[in-house]
């Protein structure tokens, strides 16, 4: 499973820790995020997110 | 008097990261953070979403009680690190405490800027950097049907559209001559203006504060040029100055920020600073991604380790009111060379290019999905959209 990376203030979406806070399971892949989520650092939306390219 | 390993002023995003740098580097040093605010360290930048109620308190605090029992931080809220001296190295707090370190961070932040307009002191003027600023603005827009908005930037424009939200009639100030003229064009400017006019902001661009009035508390604002605005709530949103007085009382070197090198190092042996508060290569970086930075470079720093900082891109992608702006390089406000607009409802797209045809800068609005190819083609200085 792929992490997200924010634009806006670079909070990394990390599918094995989930966002418990926000509702979100550990393990739920960026996929399968609700539409309505967003940064939990700046409240950007999901669709602002990008792949982020591991190395 | 007690002792500590490292003492961290200030919990915001450079002191908490600094501290999480530390703590993975060192398992066993004392690591204390002292914060002013009564609230553990949260998303600063949401604070426009709690204002009208998108949010509550709890959804910005970035980190639960046992993150910090977890990595052994020593988390005291409500306590200011009131001054320090930095030849014996003791700190001393503002609940009577004296701290001797080893290491001392300043992540002090930055405080708002309250121009000397005549009346900036009656009830109802506010500035917005805290949850308790926030809360207080809320409270106040209960009770408000208009408001004034001084300062169109990011934070100025958030605050609006928030206090649209709350139900108030509300008209941005600005001076300059288009909005967010630091990030966008005229005409990209142009375009954010009428997205945010949509929403019912009222907007009164190229235009100068005189004054605010009011008998006891705020009842207007009034317009260099003559025209009155009247407001129960006045915002103002005129930029941030970096804490710099525990620094320089105790005779750290400062300049607009506190000055450090590029190991976050300060003029005083075992002092270093981050975030907000700093100042590095003669930038004062005020935003999100840089203090993370700092914070993180500072942090593996005081731990000991050969880390350097560089300098963050200052690359402008900003979220106003879930509109989505980015913009990089020279974007030719003045139009004098070549460039090529497109704009479709909501959405502009604006590029620069050299006389060559190399991609200098670009602007986009409403839909920022290029900016990766964007940011490479800049960098690299090559033709955009590369012909196939
Ligand atoms: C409403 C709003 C919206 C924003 N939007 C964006 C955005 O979209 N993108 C972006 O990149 N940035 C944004 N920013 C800026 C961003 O929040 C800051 O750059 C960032 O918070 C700086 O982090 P910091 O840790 O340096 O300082 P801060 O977050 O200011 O934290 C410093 C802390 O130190 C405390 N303190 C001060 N003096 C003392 C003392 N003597 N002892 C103990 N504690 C002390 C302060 O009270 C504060 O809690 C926004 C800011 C605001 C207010
Ligand atoms: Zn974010």
């Amino acid at each position: 499973m792929k992490k997200y990376e924010c634009p806006t203030c670079g909070y990394v979406y990390d599918p094995v820790k989930g966002d418990p806070d926000g509702g979100i399971a550990p393990g739920t892949a960026f996929e399968n995020l609700p539409d309505d989520w967003s940064c939990p650092v700046c409240g950007a939306a999901k669709d602002m997110f990008e792949p982020l390219d591991e190395d | 008097m007690s002792k500590t390993d490292y003492v961290i002023a200030g919990a915001g995003v450079a002191g908490i990261e600094a501290a999480a740098a530390i703590r993975a580097r060192d398992p066993d040093g004392r690591i204390m953070v002292v914060g002013e605010e009564p609230h553990p360290f949260y998303a600063r930048i949401r604070l426009g979403e709690l204002i009208d109620g998108r949010v509550g308190v709890e959804r910005l605090i970035l980190k639960k009680d046992e993150w910090y029992r977890d990595n052994s931080i020593d988390l005291r809220t409500g306590v200011r690190v009131e001054g320090f001296d930095t030849k014996a190295a003791v700190a001393d707090l503002s609940d009577g405490a004296r701290v001797q370190y080893d290491r001392l961070l300043l992540a002090v932040g930055a405080r708002p800027f309250m121009p000397p307009f005549p009346g900036s002191d009656l009830p109802g003027v506010r500035t917005l950097r805290t949850i308790d600023d926030a809360l207080k603005i809320k409270s106040l827009a209960a009770d408000a049907r208009a408001a004034v908005v001084i300062g169109g930037g990011l934070l100025g424009l958030e605050a609006a559209v928030s206090l649209v939200n709350s139900g108030l009639d509300v008209t941005v100030v600005d001076v300059s001559r288009w909005l967010l003229p630091r990030q966008v064009d005229p005409k990209g400017g142009g375009v954010v203006q009428g997205i945010l006019e949509g929403m019912g902001l009222h907007f009164r661009i190229d235009a100068k504060v005189g004054s605010i009035e009011g008998r006891g508390r705020v009842e207007s604002v009034e317009l260099a040029g003559g025209e009155s605005l009247s407001a129960s709530l006045v915002l103002v949103a005129a930029g941030i100055r970096p804490e710099v007085g525990p620094a320089r009382d105790s005779g750290i070197e400062v300049d607009r920020g506190i000055k450090v090198d590029d190991r976050l190092t300060t003029s005083a042996h075992g002092v270093f600073a981050a975030g907000d508060c700093a100042q590095h290569r003669g930038r004062v970086y005020g935003i999100w991604p840089a203090s993370e930075a700092q914070g993180r470079i500072a942090g593996a720093v005081m731990a000991g380790e050969k880390a350097s900082y560089e300098g963050t891109i200052p690359l402008n992608t900003l979220k106003i009111a879930g509109v989505a702006v980015f913009s990089i390089g020279d974007i030719d406000p003045e139009n004098t060379g070549d460039t090529e607009t497109l704009q479709s409802g909501h959405v502009y797209r604006r590029l620069t290019r050299d006389e060559k045809g190399r991609l200098k800068g670009a602007v986009l609005v409403g839909d920022i999905k290029e900016r990766r190819r964007i940011i490479a083609a800049v960098g690299e200085g090559k033709p955009y959209p590369e012909k196939g």
